[in-house]
C-alpha cells in the first residue's frame, strides 16, 4: 500500500520550477528521496506539509489530499527539518512536549510522550538542558524527537545526518532503522548521501532537476541489465573462461579472478554451467552471486551524469 | 540511543493513539506558551507592579492623609473632607492610565518584541506550520499570548486602586459617581492592549532578533511622540496659520502610540480635561479625539500590523 502518491505535481517559486510533473507513488516502509542539492527534495516535503502550493497536480498522503487537507496530513506526519530549529528559551522535554501539545496532545500526555521520546532518541540524560545549548548531533536527535511526539504515521526526515561526525551519523542511521523497521512507521528520508540512503532504505526515488528520474526498490536498481553473476575464482583460470564461452555465455573479466558471465538462462541453470565449467578447468570458485551494480553506479545511470 | 538506561523501563518507540485536544484548539498552547514566558519574567512584575502603578500608589498616599485629617480637628477635617469630595474619580483613572503608558511600553516590548522575531531567528517557524495547527492559529495565539499580559499590567494597577476606592471612599461617590466605571476601564484597557499586542507583532515579524524588534518599537513609539508635539507646537506657534489649523494642533498627539490610547481612554471615560494634584502631560488637558477617528484608527493600525505578520510569517523561504 502507498503512503504517498503524487499525480503531475509541479511547484514553482516565482518563475523557477522547483518539482515539474511529478509523478510517483511512496510504498510504506523506509523511502530514500534521492537527488542532488537543488533537485526538489526538499520542496516535495514541504509541499506535502502545505508550506507551499502545488502550480497543477496534486496527490494524496495517507489517504488525504495534501493541497485540501493538510492539517489532517501534519497530524498524521512528522517533520524533521534540514535547518536547525527549536523554541526559543525552552529545555528539550519543554520543548518536545510544547510540539506535542501542537499536535493536540493533551498536556500530560505531551510530556509523557516527550520523556518518552527523548530517551528513545539518546538525549535522557540531557533533556533538562535549554536547546540552544545542545551540540549539533543532539540538535539533530531532538529534531527527530519533536518529529516523533505525536506518534506520526510518516516520518519526513529532511537530511537527517547533516553535520553529523562519523559516530553521530551512525547512530542517526541506526536511530532511523529502528524506527522504521516493525514500528508501523514509514519514513521518506531526503539525502543525497547515497550511502545513508543505502544503508537504511528500502526504495528509493531519485530526482533531479524538479523530476523524476528512477524510482523503486533498491535491489531492483542495483540489478544489471540481462542478470549476470559475479564469480570470484581462487586464481585467475583461462580454461575457465574458455570453457565458458564454449557454452555460450559471454565472460567479462572485472579484475584477476573476478569475472562477471551474462548468460540467457535462469540464475540457477548459470550457476550450475558455471561449476561445471570450473570442474573442468580445475579451478576453485570462492563466491558466486547475482552481479549488482553499486547504488552509485545505478544512481548516475538515473540522473545521466 | 535506544539502548540507553534510564528511567523509563520500555526504550522501544511506541506509536501514540490517544485523544487529543480538537483541531481549534491549537492557538491556545501558543498563546499560553507566550504568556508563560512572559511571566516568567522578573522585568513583568517590577513593572506592572511597582513601576506601571505609581501614580496609583501617589494617589492613594494622599487620600490616605486626607482620610487621616478627617480625624483630626474640626478644621482640617472640614478641609479634608472638602478636598475628597472634590475628586474627580473618573479623572483618577485617566491619569494613572497616562502616566503609566511608557511603563505599558516596556510591557509590550517584554511580552511581544521577541515573539515572532525569536521564533524567526530559531526557524521556529518549521517547528509550529509542519503540526497540525494553521498560520491563523499561530498568529491568533501569538496575539493573545502579547494582548493577555499587556492587558493584565494595564488592568492591575485600575483594578488595585478600584478596590481600594470602593472599599474606603463609598461616601465620597466613589462607586455612585460613575457606576460604569470598571467596564469602562476595562474597555479602554482592551483598546490600548490591543494596539499594543498588533503594532509590537507586526515590528517583530520584521527582525530576527528581539532585542532589534524591541528597539525599532520603542524608536516608532518616540519618533511619533516627538514628532507630532513638535508639529503641535509648531502649529500653535505659527502666527500665519489658519484657525482651523491652530485647533488641529492641539489634537496632533493624538497619532502618536501614546496619545491615540490616551484618546480612546477619554472617549472610554467620556472625560475631556481633567483636573490633576499633580501636572499633566500633553494630551490630558486636550478635547476628546473623536470617537470614530481615535477607534478606527487603533482598528486600521492593528489590522496594516497584523496584515504585515500574515505576510511575514511562513516556513518557506520563496525566492523569484
Amino acid at each position: 500500500m502507498a503512503v504517498a502518491d503524487f499525480k503531475n505535481l509541479t511547484v514553482k517559486y516565482g518563475s523557477f520550477t522547483a518539482l515539474e510533473d511529478f509523478t510517483v507513488s511512496i510504498p510504506e516502509g523506509c523511502v530514500g528521496l534521492l537527488g542532488p542539492n537543488g533537485a526538489g527534495k526538499t520542496t516535495l516535503l514541504k509541499t506535502i506539509l502545505g508550506f507551499v502550493d502545488p502550480a497543477q497536480g496534486g496527490g494524496h498522503v495517507l489517504g488525504h489530499d495534501f493541497a485540501k487537507e493538510g492539517q489532517m496530513v501534519r497530524q498524521n506526519v512528522g517533520y524533521m527539518p534540514e535547518q536547525d530549529c527549536h523554541i526559543p528559551g525552552l529545555s528539550a522535554v519543554q520543548f518536545v512536549a510544547f510540539a506535542g501539545e501542537l499536535a493536540g496532545l493533551p498536556v500530560n500526555q505531551a510530556l509523557r510522550r516527550a520523556h518518552e521520546v527523548l530517551e528513545y532518541c539518546g538525549l535522557g540524560e540531557a533533556r533538562y538542558r535549554n536547546v540552544e545549548t545542545y551540540s549539533t548531533g543532539m540538535k539533530q536527535r531532538i529534531k527527530l524527537a519533536q518529529a516523533l511526539v505525536h506518534g506520526p504515521k510518516l516520518l519526513l526526515l529532511d537530511e537527517p545526518t547533516n553535520g553529523l561526525d562519523p559516530r553521530g551519523r551512525e547512530e542517526m542511521l541506526e536511530l532511523i532503522r529502528s524506527v522504521s523497521h516493525g514500528k508501523g512507521l514509514s519514513v521518506l528520508v531526503s539525502s543525497h548521501l547515497l550511502k545513508d540512503i543505502e544503508r537504511i532504505c528500502d526504495h528509493v526515488v531519485v530526482l533531479l532537476g524538479g523530476k523524476l528520474r528512477a524510482a523503486g526498490q533498491i535491489r531492483d536498481l542495483k540489478s544489471v541489465k540481462g542478470a549476470p553473476v559475479d564469480v570470484e575464482l581462487r586464481e585467475h583460470n583461462l580454461d575457465f573462461v574458455d570453457n565458458i564461452q564454449k557454452m555460450g555465455m559471454m565472460v567479462e573479466e572485472l579484475r584477476k579472478g573476478e569475472y562477471r558471465i551474462y548468460g540467457d538462462a535462469k540464475l540457477d541453470e548459470t550457476a550450475r554451467h558455471v561449476f561445471d565449467a570450473a570442474r573442468r578447468a580445475n579451478a576453485q570458485v570462492r563466491h558466486l552471486a547475482l552481479a549488482q551494480r553499486s547504488l552509485e553506479e545505478a544512481f548516475l545511470e538515473a540522473v545521466h551524469v | 540511543m535506544s539502548n540507553a538506561t534510564g528511567p523509563i523501563a520500555d526504550l522501544t518507540y511506541r506509536g501514540y493513539d490517544g485523544v487529543l485536544d480538537p483541531p481549534t484548539q491549537r492557538w491556545k498552547v501558543i498563546a499560553k506558551s507566550n504568556i508563560m514566558r512572559v511571566v516568567k519574567n522578573k522585568w513583568y512584575w517590577w513593572i506592572t507592579l511597582l513601576f506601571a502603578p505609581w501614580y496609583y500608589t501617589v494617589m492613594s498616599i494622599v487620600l490616605f492623609f486626607l482620610n487621616s485629617m478627617t480625624a483630626g480637628s474640626p478644621g482640617q477635617a472640614r478641609q479634608a473632607i472638602e478636598q475628597i469630595g472634590g475628586i474627580d474619580w473618573t479623572a483618577q483613572f485617566l491619569h494613572g492610565f497616562s502616566f503609566g503608558q511608557i511603563f505599558f511600553l516596556f510591557i509590550a516590548m517584554i511580552a511581544g518584541a521577541g515573539a515572532i522575531a525569536n521564533d524567526n531567528r530559531s526557524n521556529a517557524l518549521l517547528v509550529y506550520l509542519s503540526k497540525p495547527c494553521t498560520k491563523r492559529d499561530y498568529l491568533w495565539g501569538k496575539w493573545v499570548g502579547v494582548f493577555v499580559p499587556v492587558a493584565f499590567a494595564m488592568l492591575l494597577p485600575a483594578i488595585g486602586f478600584y478596590i481600594f476606592g470602593a472599599l474606603n471612599y463609598r461616601e465620597y461617590g466613589f462607586i455612585s459617581d460613575d457606576p460604569l466605571l470598571p467596564l469602562r476601564v476595562v474597555g479602554f484597557t482592551a483598546f490600548a492592549a490591543a494596539l499594543h499586542a498588533s503594532l509590537v507583532l507586526g515590528v517583530s515579524s520584521m527582525f530576527n532578533q528581539g532585542r532589534m524588534a524591541g528597539a525599532t518599537y520603542v524608536g516608532i513609539y518616540f519618533i511619533l511622540n516627538f514628532v507630532t508635539v513638535v508639529i503641535g507646537i509648531i502649529l500653535a506657534e505659527s502666527d500665519n496659520a489658519p484657525e482651523s489649523m491652530r485647533s488641529l494642533s492641539e489634537k496632533l498627539y493624538y497619532l502618536s502610540i501614546d496619545g491615540l490610547n490616551i484618546g480612546v481612554a477619554k472617549i472610554f471615560l467620556d472625560i475631556d480635561s481633567a483636573s490633576l494634584f499633580i501636572g499633566a502631560n500633553a494630551a490630558v488637558d486636550v478635547d476628546r479625539p473623536a470617537p470614530w477617528m481615535a477607534i478606527g484608527l487603533v482598528v486600521l493600525l492593528s489590522a496594516l500590523a497584523l496584515r504585515l505578520v500574515w505576510r511575514r510569517v511562513r516556513a518557506v523561504e520563496v525566492v523569484g
